[in-house]
């Protein structure tokens, strides 16, 4: 982030930071990016299709971000505020694809083979992600607002514009695949495998 | 995010994924910024105008150069001395000299075998200031008048040429034109052109080489940093392109023509203006069509700035009659004030004739929009908004008819119109929010500024087109 100029002079307090944003000075608003942005575009890797993808989504989600800061009331996290505004943002991004909305609706989905190619055996926290990454785009979607954000069944199903019921059974087959490809990948052992499909989301 | 049950797996999953982090580009910061802080955009975009205006500048003034470079051809004194009383002109020569003003009425021979015969009038113009209403003189005398300090002569020559339409053919045509030829000036065919079962014969003359050095040497000087910056700008444009929208739009126009200044041999004004004119001329409308693409940039929720590729058709029909060919003139005025004459043989007349026929002007045109436009009403449905810019544009092909100095016969010279011009286009649009693609109608309108001919002309003519634009658009 050494393009971010000033950054590192001005070391702004959260309220000095949200204040900044507030009045739209850029050195706040470049400050809260170059807090936020590594995390936030992880988070929009996981939705995105490439990571390009998730490029567009972090810029159009900070702008969000900067043009709603009126809206934070200080009522719990910034990080938190902030996360959420770049979800809604990625699924917005992602319902725009017709491709996405046929397949976060589709109950039956199965038969989905687990590619057999190598991801990169970096630190754990990558590998996962890239196992996430690896699951078809509608279970990852479910996957990743149930398991990762903590959204209910009930809420995935108002987001999404499906059934709940789609949502539990979609998020069942993406823990069962996910599960499958981090035993592959020896992240997880063999024997967790049992507990993991027997939980009942 | 209401739920807390979260098993070892969920909490796994979000424990890693929570530390999973990635640095951006410094591409998506500074798109950010721009579009929190628009104004910064401005100065890209007034460049990006300054140069398009810059481009149509320089081009209109290569334009004018021709004419200059024309003018050079045959210095003053040589046409003097040319235009000794009894002296003959070559051949080959295609310009009858006058004296005095520096003033040369400039013809064909019709072919290179000169006959003697009758003569044509050439007569010399000044003018003392003034050079509205001009007195006519009849043009059935034999020799040049030179009197300088006044207004001696008629411009406008338009000879009946014998032999009835039955007997003349082509070549009875020719057979014609060359009993008019004479030592004073020999006049030969430049052009023939065939409309329907009509033969239009017209001259023109012959455009003077052009030296393309000036331009290259310019094209030189272009700075180092200048270049440098037109990168910059390619290069910004590169990093703006996934945040542009492109739409496609066709537009069904009907054009109809308007017509200013004053044709200068005719002393009550313009013929086409004045309705009661007994030369008044018969047109109407023709459809055409405007199309193209234009690439829009958000500057803010309301503002957007646009360009693209238009390519517009358009112009208007003439119904002439037909008459025996006819010698027509027609008078154009330089830059420097000087006046100078062409003569023409046409077929198709402003009077009543034999037959009537149809003629057309048209263009058509390839342009370069830049405007903006402003959105008034944006719901998710429905979107609507108006939008203006300016089109400096060129013309790919064009056919022109004028009238002649006296208004009675048509002649067509191509090169009088302006090869560069400028459109201005206003439209109001309605866009529709389809599933995947925005759907675009409404009603535009477009003008054209400057004249279709060039200033060597004095009748300006102005196209107006109306018609109803649709446009698509990929949702983004």
């Amino acid at each position: 982030m050494s393009y971010l100029s000033g950054v590192k002079q001005t070391q702004m307090t959260e309220e000095q930071l949200i204040q900044g944003c507030r009045e739209n000075l850029a050195t706040a608003q470049e400050e809260m990016y170059a807090h936020f942005s590594p995390r936030m575009l992880g988070v929009c890797y996981r939705y995105g299709k490439s990571r390009e993808d998730a490029e567009d989504m972090l810029q159009e989600g900070f702008i969000k971000v900067f043009n709603q800061i009126h809206q934070f009331k200080g009522e719990g996290s910034l990080e938190g505020w902030v996360r959420r505004i770049i979800v809604h943002t990625c699924i917005n991004h992602l319902k725009k694809n017709k491709k996405f909305n046929e397949s976060v609706s589709l109950v039956n989905a199965c038969d989905v083979r687990v590619r057999d190619y190598s991801v990169p055996s970096m630190l754990q926290a990558k590998q996962v992600v890239e196992c996430i990454r690896l699951l078809p785009l509608g279970y990852r979607t479910v996957l990743n607002l149930y398991a990762i954000e903590g959204f209910s069944h009930k809420e995935i199903g108002s987001i999404l514009d499906i059934e709940e019921s789609t949502s539990r059974s979609q998020y069942t087959r993406a823990k069962a695949l996910l599960e499958e490809i981090l035993i592959k990948r020896k992240i997880l052992p063999e024997k967790e495998k049992v507990r993991l499909v027997s939980g009942e989301p | 995010m209401d739920r807390f049950d979260t098993d070892d797996f969920e909490r796994t999953l979000r424990e890693n994924a929570d530390k999973f982090e990635l640095d951006p580009p410094e591409r998506v910061w500074k798109s950010i910024y721009n579009d929190l802080h628009p104004g910064s955009k401005w100065p890209s975009l007034a460049i990006g105008i300054i140069m398009i205006i810059g481009i149509f500048w320089i081009g209109n003034t290569n334009q004018h150069s021709t004419t200059k470079q024309a003018n050079q051809i045959v210095p003053p004194a040589k046409i003097q001395e040319d235009n000794e009383v009894g002296k003959p002109l070559s051949p080959n020569e295609n310009k009858v000299k006058n004296t005095n003003t520096g003033t040369d009425t400039e013809t064909k021979t019709i072919n290179n075998q000169s006959q003697p015969g009758r003569e044509i009038n050439s007569n010399t113009v000044t003018f003392s200031g003034k050079e509205s209403a001009p007195v006519t003189r009849s043009s059935g005398n034999e020799k040049s008048d030179i009197v300088s300090g006044r207004w001696i002569a008629p411009l406008a020559i338009s000879l009946p040429v014998t032999g009835s339409k039955e007997n003349t053919g082509v070549p009875g045509v020719f057979k014609n034109l060359n009993s008019i030829t004479g030592a004073r000036s020999e006049i030969s065919i430049s052009k023939e052109l065939q409309t329907g079962n009509t033969l239009f014969t017209a001259f023109s003359i012959d455009q003077p080489e052009i030296s393309l050095n000036s331009k290259m040497e310019r094209a030189d000087r272009i700075p180092f940093e200048s270049q440098q910056a037109n990168l910059e700008i390619n290069r910004k444009k590169v990093k703006k392109y996934r945040k542009a929208e492109w739409t496609f739009f066709v537009t069904p126009v009907i054009t109809n023509v308007r017509f200013g200044g004053s044709n200068l041999n005719q002393p009550s004004s313009l013929v086409v203006v004045n309705p009661s004119s007994p030369h008044q001329m018969d047109l109407s409308s023709l459809l055409g069509f405007q199309a193209g693409t234009n690439v829009g940039y958000k500057i803010n929720d309301f503002l957007s700035f646009y360009s693209g590729v238009h390519v517009n058709y358009g112009g208007y029909n003439i119904q002439p009659r037909i008459v025996h060919p006819t010698l027509a003139t027609v008078t154009f005025k330089r830059q420097n004030g000087d006046f100078f004459t062409k003569n023409y043989v046409t077929y198709l007349s402003n009077k009543p004739g034999e037959g009537n026929t149809n003629i057309r002007n048209n263009s058509l045109q390839l342009g370069i929009p830049a405007g903006l436009e402003l959105t008034l009403f944006s719901n998710p449905k429905i979107k609507w908004s108006i939008s203006s810019d300016i089109e400096p544009f060129v013309v790919v092909s064009s056919s022109a008819y004028i009238l002649s100095g006296d208004g009675s016969s048509f002649v067509s010279d191509p090169d009088i119109l302006r090869r560069m011009n400028l459109n201005g286009d206003f439209a109001t649009t309605l866009t529709l929010s389809g599933k995947d693609i925005n759907w675009k109608i409404g009603p535009a309108v477009q003008y054209q500024i400057l004249s279709t001919y060039s200033h060597i002309y004095n009748v300006k003519e102005h196209l107006f087109s109306y018609g109803l634009r649709l446009g698509l658009s990929k949702k983004n």
